[in-house]
C-alpha cells in the first residue's frame, strides 16, 4: 500500500478516535440505563479504532518515515522531528494504554455509580486531549517535511 | 453532570477497574522513564532495536506488558473489594501519572536530549 495512503489513514483513524472520545464523553454526561450498552459498545469501537490507527502509524513510521526524517533534519525546522516527532511517538503510547483501559472502565455501572462515571470521564478527557495534541504535532511534523523540501 | 438515573450507588469501583487503573498509572510512568533510559543508555537502545527490529516497537510492547501483567497481578492479589476512596483517588492518580509522564517526555526532548 502507498505510504501516503497509510499516512492519511492514520490521521483519519486518530481523528475518529478523538471524535469518538468526545461523543462518549457527552453520552456519559447523560448516562442512563437506556444508553449504557451503547456507551460500552462505543468504548470498544474507540479502542479498536485507536489500535488500528496505531498499527498503521507504526507500520508507516518504521518502514517509511526515514526519508521524511532526513528531510526534516536537514531543513529549517529540525525541531519538527527532534522535539515534536519524538514527543508524539512516545506520548501516544500513553494514549494506546488509555484506550485499552477504556472498555475495562466501561464495565462498571456508569449509570448508577458516580465514582465509576467520574473515572470514565477522566479517561475520556485524557484521550481527547492527547489525541488533539497528537493531531497538532502531526501537523507540525508535516510542515517540517514541507519547509524542508521547499528549502532545497 | 446530571445522570438521568434516580439512584446513585456509593459503592467503590470494581476489582478489575482498580487493578488495571493502577497498572495504567504505573505503565505511563514506566513509559516515560524508559524514554530517558533508552536515550541515555546506548546498550539499552541497542537491545531494544535488536529485540523487535525497532526501538519504538519494543518500547510499545514493554509498556503494554507492564500494563497487562501488573494489572493481572493486582487483580489476582486484590481481595475483591475497593473502598469508596478508590473511586475518588484513582482518577487523580491516572491524571497525575499521565501529566508527569508527558512532562518527563516533553522536558527530556526540549531541554536534555
Amino acid at each position: 500500500m502507498s505510504p501516503n495512503i497509510l499516512l492519511m489513514a492514520h490521521v483519519l483513524l486518530g481523528v475518529l478516535c478523538l471524535l469518538g472520545a468526545v461523543w462518549l464523553f457527552v453520552e456519559t454526561l447523560h448516562i442512563s440505563d437506556a444508553n449504557l450498552s451503547r456507551v460500552r459498545c462505543l468504548s470498544r469501537v474507540v479502542a479498536i479504532t485507536m489500535w488500528i490507527g496505531y498499527a498503521v502509524a507504526g507500520y508507516f513510521y518504521i518502514l517509511h518515515y526515514a526519508p521524511d526524517k532526513a528531510v526534516i533534519l536537514k531543513g529549517p525546522w529540525p525541531f519538527a522531528h527532534s522535539v515534536f516527532m519524538e514527543v508524539k511517538e512516545h506520548v501516544v503510547i500513553m494514549l494506546l494504554l488509555l484506550v485499552t483501559y477504556l472498555p475495562i472502565a466501561a464495565q462498571s455501572n456508569l449509570a448508577h455509580n458516580a465514582g465509576a462515571r467520574k473515572l470514565f470521564l477522566t479517561v475520556l478527557a485524557l484521550i481527547a486531549v492527547i489525541a488533539f495534541f497528537a493531531d497538532g504535532f502531526g501537523g507540525v511534523i508535516g510542515m517540517g517535511v514541507k519547509v524542508g523540501l521547499l528549502s532545497k | 453532570m446530571e445522570p438521568t438515573s434516580q439512584t446513585e450507588s456509593t459503592e467503590g469501583l470494581s476489582k478489575c477497574t482498580v487493578s488495571f487503573g493502577i497498572s495504567l498509572a504505573v505503565a505511563c510512568i514506566f513509559n516515560a522513564l524508559l524514554v530517558v533510559l533508552k536515550e541515555k543508555s546506548p546498550a539499552t537502545m541497542a537491545w531494544m532495536k535488536k529485540t523487535s527490529g525497532h526501538h519504538w516497537a519494543t518500547h510499545t510492547l514493554l509498556s503494554l506488558l507492564v500494563f497487562i501483567i501488573l494489572g493481572l497481578i493486582l487483580n489476582k492479589t486484590n481481595n475483591g473489594n475497593s473502598s469508596k476512596s478508590d473511586s475518588k483517588s484513582l482518577p487523580s492518580l491516572i491524571v497525575s501519572s499521565v501529566a508527569i509522564g508527558a512532562a518527563i517526555i516533553l522536558g527530556f526532548y526540549l531541554f536534555i536530549d
